[in-house]
């Protein structure tokens, strides 16, 4: 299984994503875990302005990055379950709130061969147009109608 | 972490099943609102409207032929909303690529 980045669409409200790290799980965990290296990759590809965080069930993030324009986006949730080394269920609502109420992320960890498999599931709450709008543009630019979407865009 | 969000009113658009259902449909070339109807369990004046509501969204234009009118999604519309997906898939590819640098480093500290 490739390195690559899937992104799938489970049911109406859920998207799921799914990366393989040629890592062993132990590492991927620590990474996945550990503050300091949660803020190195969660200020990818913009570097946070702000970072707080509380690793623990129950404990609280929130995490800030600086904007082009000048302004700020800031993203803050609760973990509500760690369960070490496998399994991160974590909610998140952006303060602009473009999904239409709060994301429930469940990251589950598993070894695959010497390497990991990890998965988050993105389960958007809010029945509202955001979400179903992240499924037809995922259906249109990733599925089988991407060659379509080209083709439009090529027209344009 | 920056994604563009297309304007609301296209979601708002979006969020009901049925006209979901026609851009889908739509994704795949332009219908009349007839070949439309044939799909669901409505009438072709429902169909009509819904088509209205995703036209003043810009999400769809209406083809010149005076008779049928075959409904096309509008390639602008269409680019925004696979740029907003596309957009969570480039910044959730960058911090796993990230995470792959970091674990990189780690093996290296290992290695010593």
């Amino acid at each position: 299984m490739p390195n690559d980045l899937i992104l799938t669409n489970i049911g109406a409200a859920t998207i799921r994503a799914t990366r393989r790290f040629s890592a062993p799980l132990p590492k991927v965990w620590r990474v996945l875990s550990e503050p300091a290296f949660i803020r190195q990759w969660m200020g990818t590809p913009t570097p946070l302005a702000s970072f707080e965080i509380d690793f623990r069930q129950g404990g609280r993030y929130r995490y800030v990055w600086p904007n082009p324009d000048g302004g700020q986006m800031a993203v803050s949730g609760e973990y509500l379950r760690v369960e070490a080394p496998h399994r991160i269920v974590h909610t998140e609502l952006f303060d602009q709130d473009w999904t239409d109420g709060v994301v429930t992320c469940t990251s589950t960890i598993t070894p695959e061969g010497g390497g990991t498999i990890f998965t988050m599931d993105m389960d958007y709450t809010g029945q509202t147009g955001r979400d179903m709008a992240a499924e037809v543009g995922m259906e249109l630019g990733m599925g089988p109608a991407y060659e379509r979407v080209e083709e439009l865009a090529r027209g344009l | 972490m920056h994604m563009t969000a297309p304007d609301p009113g296209l979601f708002a658009a979006l969020a009901d099943p049925t006209r979901l259902a026609i851009v889908t449909r739509l994704a795949r070339g332009p219908a009349t609102a007839g070949e439309i109807a044939a799909m669901f369990p409505i009438s072709q004046p429902a169909i009509s409207r819904h088509l209205k509501v995703l036209g003043r969204a810009g999400l769809i234009r209406r083809g010149r032929r005076a008779q049928t009118r075959p409904a096309e999604l509008d390639p602008a519309a269409v680019a925004l909303l696979a740029g907003w997906a596309g957009g969570l898939h480039a910044v959730l590819s960058a911090r796993f690529q990230r995470i792959d640098e970091i674990l990189a480093a780690l093996e290296d500290d290992d290695a010593e």
